[in-house]
């Protein structure tokens, strides 16, 4: 299966907390739980990006 | 048809166990071609294809389905013929075989050209163009775009041919993780257009399989001709599979590069655009997605902490100065009790 919808959701994911974290209209304590969760979703955006092996398999 | 000479009696009797330098043989072949009666002034019929010229001569395969002889006629000469030729033109032509000493190729010379008329296999090609075209096969409302980062790719092409490895190479120098699925398939000869469409069928029905490349090297348009097939026309468009070409042609005239949904011009071509550069990608789109994160996070911190500072400094501001209100009211209490004693003592109540 293809990575793209994987990738979209959590990119659009941290697209929305940047512009929660703009707006300014949480609290600095939820406003540091929204920076570690897009931090998070950063990290599995990598992950996922590495995930595959590169085979290369022949059918006769 | 002239009977085949008897070219050995002209041609120079090898000694035995001589040594000939590439030169010295194909200096040999080239009398034994010229010195042909049967080579000269032949007449043939066939279908132009594969035609390109420069300014020094016209270049092209003359093909009757089955067999293929190449061609040339001087620039010069062309332009006093009252032929014009394209691809699919049916000939007759008149000249003389020639031997090409420094290349070791075979070709005709034609001094003469008579046009015939559209050929067979181009008449055919152009009907079934024009059918498909009706049936709306080429729209674009057909094409789907595919993945941008698939997991795995099929490629239907021949396992020996030097396409896959370009394919392979162009996929994994954008994406090292995606695996590539290769499909055996006979990419000429009356064979192909089955052999091709069975690998589309094949890889489709792969679950996994996220895109599909269709391709093979380059070569003369007579084996090329698969790819004008219906079969293969109709395997591309009932794929639910993306599906790119990679045919190593540079026009658009084959029927499976518009019935795709993508032709790339070459092998290479394709790979680089079935996956995208993972690298690229995060430079392009991940990292700045990380600093704006960062940055947002700390202008947001930023003005919570002024916010922060400036509570704390409204609080100190507003509290009253000296002692809790609670020890003045106690102090209230011991004055007024003291006052009524001294009143009293004062009455002499005590």
């Amino acid at each position: 299966m293809a990575k793209d919808s994987d990738i979209r959701r959590r990119m659009d994911r941290v697209e929305e907390i940047i512009e929660q974290l703009d707006a300014d209209e949480v609290s600095l304590e939820d406003g540091h739980d929204l920076y570690d969760e897009g931090q998070e979703l950063l990290s599995e955006l990598r992950e996922r990006l590495q995930e595959g092996d590169g085979e290369v398999i022949e059918i006769e | 048809m002239a009977e085949a000479p008897d070219t050995e009696g002209q041609a120079v009797e090898p000694e035995a166990g001589e040594v000939l330098s590439v030169s010295q043989l194909n200096d040999r072949i080239a009398s034994v071609v010229e010195d042909a009666p049967a080579l000269d002034g032949v007449r043939c019929i066939g279908e132009v294809t594969d035609l390109h010229q420069n300014s020094t001569a016209l270049y092209f395969t003359l093909t009757d389905g089955d067999a293929e002889l190449p061609c040339m006629i001087w620039a010069n000469r062309y332009r006093n013929m009252e032929a014009d030729l394209e691809d699919g033109t049916e000939v007759i032509l008149e000249g003389d075989i020639d031997y090409w000493t420094e290349g070791g190729k075979i070709d005709l010379k034609p001094w003469e050209v008579i046009v015939v008329g559209d050929g067979d296999q181009a008449a055919a090609v152009e009907r079934l163009r024009s059918e498909l075209e009706e049936r709306g096969w080429f729209d674009d409302e057909q094409k789907q775009r595919p993945p941008a980062f698939p997991e795995r790719v099929g490629v239907v092409t021949s396992l020996r041919g030097d396409a896959r490895y370009d394919i392979q190479s162009a996929i994994h120098e954008q994406d090292p993780t995606v695996d590539i699925l290769v499909k055996d398939a006979t990419v000429q000869g009356s064979e192909a257009p089955t052999s091709i469409a069975n690998g589309i069928h094949h890889l489709d029905r792969s679950e996994d399989v996220d895109s599909i490349i269709v391709g093979r090297g380059g070569g003369s348009d007579s084996n090329l001709q698969a790819f004008n097939t219906e079969r293969v026309a109709e395997a591309i468009f009932t794929a639910n599979t993306p599906i790119v070409t990679a045919i190593g042609h540079t026009d658009d005239r084959l029927i499976a590069d518009r019935v795709a949904d993508m032709a790339a011009i070459t092998p290479t071509a394709a790979g680089e655009y079935i996956a995208k550069s993972r690298n690229d990608f995060l430079a392009s789109e991940i990292d700045p997605l990380e600093q704006q994160l960062d940055t947002a996070y700390e202008t947001f911190e930023q003005d919570h902490e002024h916010e922060q500072e400036l509570t704390e400094a409204v609080e100190e501001a507003t509290a009253p100065e000296g002692l809790p209100p609670v020890y003045y009211k106690a102090a209230i209490v011991v004055l007024v009790l003291l006052l009524l004693l001294i009143t009293a003592l004062w009455l002499g109540v005590i």
